[in-house]
C-alpha cells in the first residue's frame, strides 16, 4: 500500500452518508427494506437526516399500550403512516379480570389521527372501546381508502356502525371483528357489505353473537371473488350449504354449528369449498358429525376443535386422519391418547393449543392433559414454534423433553391446574431450567403454577436463562421476595411482565421492576398488597407511571362487558412507560401514583 | 448471623443502615481494604446503628462517627469477621442485594427453630434519582429504634409459609371465549329432551370417565 494514509476527517467524509454524498431517494430506497422496529429505531438514531428519512418512510407501528403516548406526537413523528396497531385493555381483559370501564378508548385517536394521517389505510384496535361515533369519525376521513380496519376484542359499538363501513369502505380487503361485544341493531350490514364491495378477501365476526342470513353470506362469496376467509358467528351448517358451494376460493372457515345433535343427514349434503384448509368453530360438532369433515381432513392445516363435543376416542380417530395439520386447538379432552396420535401423525405441526375444559366432571370427560402427552407431541413434533397447555400433572422431565425436541420454540404456555392434589413432580426447577436454556429462540413464556410448583431457585433460573424473552406471565411461582428479585437480576430483555397470584411484597415488586433494563410494561394482581401502594413508590423514575387498583370490597360491584360482576377483588398494579404523562381518564378504581 | 452493616454513600449523604448477608465471593481482612484510599472507612452520620444477632457468635460492634466518605455508591460488607468494599454500586442493585438477604434471612429464621434472634429487614429509604427529594417512609420494625444489641427476638417480617397460603386464593381465570361455550353446552343439555334417538356411546373409555354431551337414551 503506497501513498500516504489519507487525513482522518477526509476518510471519514468519503464514508459518510450525511453528507449528501448519496441522494435521499436512494436512502429512502436502501429504508423501505427495513422492516423491523428495531433496526428502524437503530437506524432513525445515526443522524437527523436519517431521522427524517425514517420518519417519512416508515410504513406500519404497533403501539403497545395506548396510554404510552399521545396521538399528536405519534402523527408528527410518522405522518405517513399506512398502518397503525393499538393496544389497549391488559391481557387479563380476555379472562374477565379487568373492569369494563378501564378505559382504552379510540376517540382521542381516530380523532386526531384519521384525517391527518394521509397515507393510512389499515388500522388494528386490540382490546378498545371504540363507539359508533369513532368508526363514524374514522369512515369519514379515510373510508375511501381504508383496506384492512381489525377491531379485535374491541366492545362498544353496534351494527349501524359495521353498516356505514359497509357502505363507504369498498376497497376493504379485510373486516375483523373477531370477539367483540356488538350491538345487534340488524344484519342488514352484511347485506351492504355484500352489494357495495367485491374486492373482500377476509371477512371475521368468528365469536361474535351477531346473527345473519345466510342469503347474504351466499351473495358476499358471488361478488366477491377473492374471498379466502371467512370466520362467522355461529350458523347452523346445514343453512351454510349453500354458501359453501359458491365461495370457490374459500380456504379457511370458521363459525358452523352443529344444532341438531344427532341428525347427521341434516348435514350430509355439506360440502366444503375445494381449497379449504382450516377449519374451526365446529360448534357442538360429535362423534356422529364428524364424518362431515373426513374427505377434507388429509387436506387441513389449520383446526380448530375448542367447541366441539369429540370425546378422546373421537380426537383419535379424527386426528389420525390429519397429518399435515400446522395448526391444533383442543380441549384437554384430547387427552393424553390423542396428544400421543398427534405426536405420530401431525409431523409439521407449528402450533398447539390445549384449552382448559369444563371442571364439572357431570360435563366433560375428565383425565386431561398430562407429561405422558406432552412428551409425546415434543418427541413427535419436532416443528413446533408454539405450545400452550392447561395441564393436570406435569414433569421436570416433561419440561426437559420440550426442551430437547422443540428447538424453534418462540411461545411457551403452561398453566397447572388446580383440580389434581398430588402433582408428580413439584417443584419444576430443572425442568424450566432445561426448557429455557434449550429453546434458545424462546420470546413469550407463561408459567402459572400453585405454591409450591417452584422455588425461589427456580424462580431465579428462569431470569438466568430468560435469554431473549420478552413477555412473560408468571403466576404461584417462587416462594419469597428473594425469588422475586433473583429473577429481575436475570431478565435483561423482558419487556413485558403479568404477575398473578404471586407472594411477593410491594416493595419486592417496585425493586425488582428497578432490576431489570428492559421492561416498559408490568401487570400485578393478587399480591401483597397494601392499602394506598405506598411502597411501589420505590420504583418511581421519569416517564414511568405507576397504576393501582387498591383491595375493596366495592370492586364486587363493579360491571363487566356482559353485565356480569366484576369476579376479582384483588388489587391491581399497573406500570408502564409513557411519554403522555399521567392519564386523563382513569376510572375512580384505578389510582395514579406517579406521576402525582 | 454475624454482624453486618451496610453503607451507601449518596450525593446527599443521606445515611442508611441494613443488615444482610454476606453473598460476595471474596473476603478480606478486617482493615485491609480493596480500595486505595484512607478516607473510605465505614462511616455513618448521625446516630450509629448498629445491631448483631446472636447466632453463637455475638459480636457487637459500635462503629465510630465520623463524616461520610466522599465516594457516593460505595457498598461495604462486614461479614464473618471480614470486610468488603465495593465502590460504584448503584442504588437499585444495593436495594435488591439488601432485598434478597432480608428474605433469605427471615426464610432461615422461620426454618431454624434454635434461632434466638432474627435481624428485621430493614429497607432504606429509596432514592433512585439522586436528585429525588421525596423518600417514602418504610415502616420500621421496633427493635432498629435501640443501638443495643437485641437478642431474643425472633421477629419476622416474611413468613414465607404463610405468604405462600395467599397465592391459592386466586382462582385460575376462565378466558372469555372457552366460559361462554362451556355455557353455551350446559343450557343446551338442560333444554334438550332426554329421549331423542342419538346413539350411545361404544362404552367407557375407563372407569370414571363421562362420555360427553351427546344424548343417551338412558
Amino acid at each position: 500500500m503506497g501513498g500516504e494514509v489519507p487525513e482522518p476527517r477526509r476518510l471519514s467524509r468519503a464514508l459518510s452518508f450525511g453528507c449528501g454524498a448519496v441522494p435521499e431517494e436512494a436512502l429512502h430506497l436502501v429504508f423501505c427494506y427495513v422492516d423491523d422496529p428495531r433496526d428502524r429505531e437503530a437506524a432513525s438514531l445515526v443522524c437527523r437526516r436519517w431521522h427524517r428519512i425514517d420518519a417519512l418512510s416508515r410504513k406500519h407501528v404497533t403501539v403497545g399500550f395506548c396510554y404510552a403516548v399521545e396521538p399528536a406526537r405519534l402523527l408528527a413523528r410518522f405522518p405517513r403512516l399506512e398502518s397503525l396497531a393499538l393496544k389497549g385493555r391488559p391481557r387479563a381483559a380476555m379472562y374477565g379480570l379487568i373492569p369494563e370501564d378501564f378505559g382504552a378508548y379510540a376517540a382521542p385517536w381516530v380523532a386526531q389521527l384519521a384525517a391527518p394521517l394521509d397515507c393510512l389505510k389499515a388500522l388494528h384496535l386490540r382490546r378498545m372501546t371504540v363507539t359508533d361515533q369513532d368508526i363514524a369519525m374514522l369512515v369519514r376521513a379515510r373510508g375511501h381508502m381504508l383496506q384492512v380496519l381489525k377491531l379485535d376484542k374491541c366492545s362498544g359499538f353496534s351494527t349501524d356502525a359495521l353498516r356505514l363501513v359497509a357502505r363507504s369502505c369498498r376497497s376493504l380487503r379485510t373486516l375483523f371483528l373477531e370477539e367483540c361485544t356488538i350491538a345487534d341493531e340488524g344484519s342488514e350490514w352484511l347485506h351492504e357489505l355484500a352489494v357495495n364491495n367485491s374486492v373482500l378477501v377476509s371477512l371475521n365476526f368468528y365469536m361474535t353473537e351477531l346473527k345473519v342470513e345466510p342469503a347474504d353470506l351466499e351473495l358476499l362469496a358471488k361478488n366477491c371473488k377473492s374471498l379466502i376467509s371467512l370466520k362467522m358467528s355461529e350458523c347452523d351448517l346445514s343453512d351454510l350449504i349453500g354458501f359453501l358451494q359458491t365461495s370457490k376460493a374459500l380456504q379457511e372457515f370458521a363459525g358452523g354449528a352443529f344444532f341438531e345433535v344427532g341428525e347427521y343427514t341434516n348435514y350430509e349434503k355439506v360440502k366444503f369449498p375445494p381449497r379449504l384448509c382450516f377449519l374451526g368453530g365446529l360448534t357442538f360438532m360429535g362423534k356422529n358429525e364428524m364424518p362431515v369433515i373426513f374427505p377434507y381432513s388429509a387436506m387441513l392445516k389449520k383446526l380448530d376443535l375448542q367447541y366441539t363435543f369429540l370425546t378422546t376416542e373421537d380426537h383419535c380417530q379424527l386426528i389420525a386422519k390429519c397429518p399435515n395439520l400446522l395448526v391444533l386447538e383442543v380441549r384437554n379432552v384430547i387427552g393424553d391418547r390423542g396428544l400421543e396420535v398427534v405426536g405420530d401423525t401431525c409431523k409439521k405441526l407449528r402450533r398447539l393449543r390445549i384449552e382448559r375444559g369444563d371442571d364439572d366432571p357431570g360435563q366433560e370427560e375428565q383425565g386431561g392433559v398430562s407429561q405422558i402427552g406432552l412428551t409425546a407431541v415434543a418427541v413427535g413434533c419436532r416443528e413446533l414454534e408454539y405450545i400452550a397447555a392447561y395441564v393436570s400433572d406435569i414433569t421436570n422431565g416433561a419440561l426437559e423433553s420440550i426442551g430437547t425436541f422443540c428447538k424453534n420454540l418462540y411461545d411457551f404456555r403452561l398453566v397447572l391446574l388446580d383440580k389434581q392434589k398430588k402433582i408428580t413432580d413439584l417443584p419444576l426447577d430443572n425442568g424450566v431450567r432445561a426448557l429455557l436454556r434449550n429453546c434458545t429462540k424462546l420470546r413469550r413464556f407463561a408459567f402459572y403454577l400453585r405454591p409450591g410448583g417452584l422455588s425461589d431457585v427456580g424462580l431465579g433460573y428462569i431470569g438466568l436463562h430468560s435469554g431473549n424473552i420478552q413477555y412473560m406471565l408468571l403466576g404461584n411461582v417462587g416462594e419469597s421476595d428473594s425469588g422475586l428479585i433473583q429473577f429481575a437480576m436475570g431478565c435483561t430483555k423482558l419487556r413485558k411482565l403479568e404477575l398473578r397470584s404471586c407472594c411477593f411484597s410491594e416493595r419486592a415488586l417496585a425493586v425488582a421492576v428497578l432490576q431489570m433494563p428492559s421492561l416498559r410494561y408490568i401487570w400485578v394482581q393478587g399480591y401483597r398488597a397494601s392499602q394506598t401502594g405506598q411502597d411501589l413508590m420505590l420504583m418511581a423514575r421519569p416517564y414511568w407511571n405507576i397504576e393501582f387498583a387498591p383491595p375493596c370490597p366495592e370492586s364486587a360491584y363493579r360491571v363487566m362487558a356482559d353485565g356480569q360482576p366484576c369476579v376479582d377483588t384483588y388489587a391491581q398494579v399497573l406500570a408502564y412507560y409513557s411519554l403522555a404523562g399521567r392519564r386523563p381518564d382513569c376510572p375512580q378504581w384505578l389510582v395514579t401514583l406517579h406521576p402525582a | 448471623m454475624d454482624l453486618l452493616e451496610r453503607n451507601i454513600k449518596k450525593g446527599d449523604t443521606e445515611e442508611e443502615k441494613a443488615r444482610k448477608e454476606e453473598e460476595r465471593k471474596e473476603v478480606d481482612e478486617v482493615g485491609e481494604r480493596k480500595t486505595k484510599t484512607q478516607d473510605q472507612e465505614p462511616q455513618q452520620q448521625g446516630q450509629g446503628l448498629s445491631l448483631s444477632l446472636a447466632n453463637g457468635s455475638a459480636r457487637s460492634g459500635m462503629l465510630p462517627m465520623s463524616n461520610p466518605s466522599a465516594n457516593p455508591a460505595q457498598l461495604t460488607i462486614f461479614y464473618g469477621g471480614s470486610v468488603c468494599v465495593y465502590d460504584s454500586v448503584p442504588p437499585e442493585k444495593a436495594q435488591a442485594i439488601m432485598l434478597i438477604a432480608a428474605a433469605a434471612a427471615a426464610a432461615a429464621a422461620t426454618k431454624s427453630s434454635a434461632a434466638t434472634a432474627v435481624k428485621p429487614p430493614m429497607m432504606p429509604t429509596a432514592t433512585v434519582a439522586p436528585a429525588a427529594v421525596v423518600s417514602p417512609v418504610l415502616t420500621r420494625s421496633p427493635s432498629l429504634q435501640s443501638t443495643s444489641v437485641a437478642t431474643g427476638q425472633p421477629q419476622v417480617v416474611a413468613d414465607p409459609s404463610s405468604i405462600c397460603k395467599l397465592q391459592a386464593d386466586l382462582p385460575i381465570a376462565r378466558r372469555h371465549s372457552l366460559q361462554r361455550f362451556l355455557e353455551k353446552r350446559r343450557d343446551r343439555i338442560v333444554s334438550k329432551t332426554p329421549y331423542s334417538p342419538a346413539k350411545s356411546s361404544d362404552g367407557m373409555e375407563s372407569p370414571g370417565m363421562e362420555v360427553t354431551a351427546e344424548l343417551k337414551a338412558q
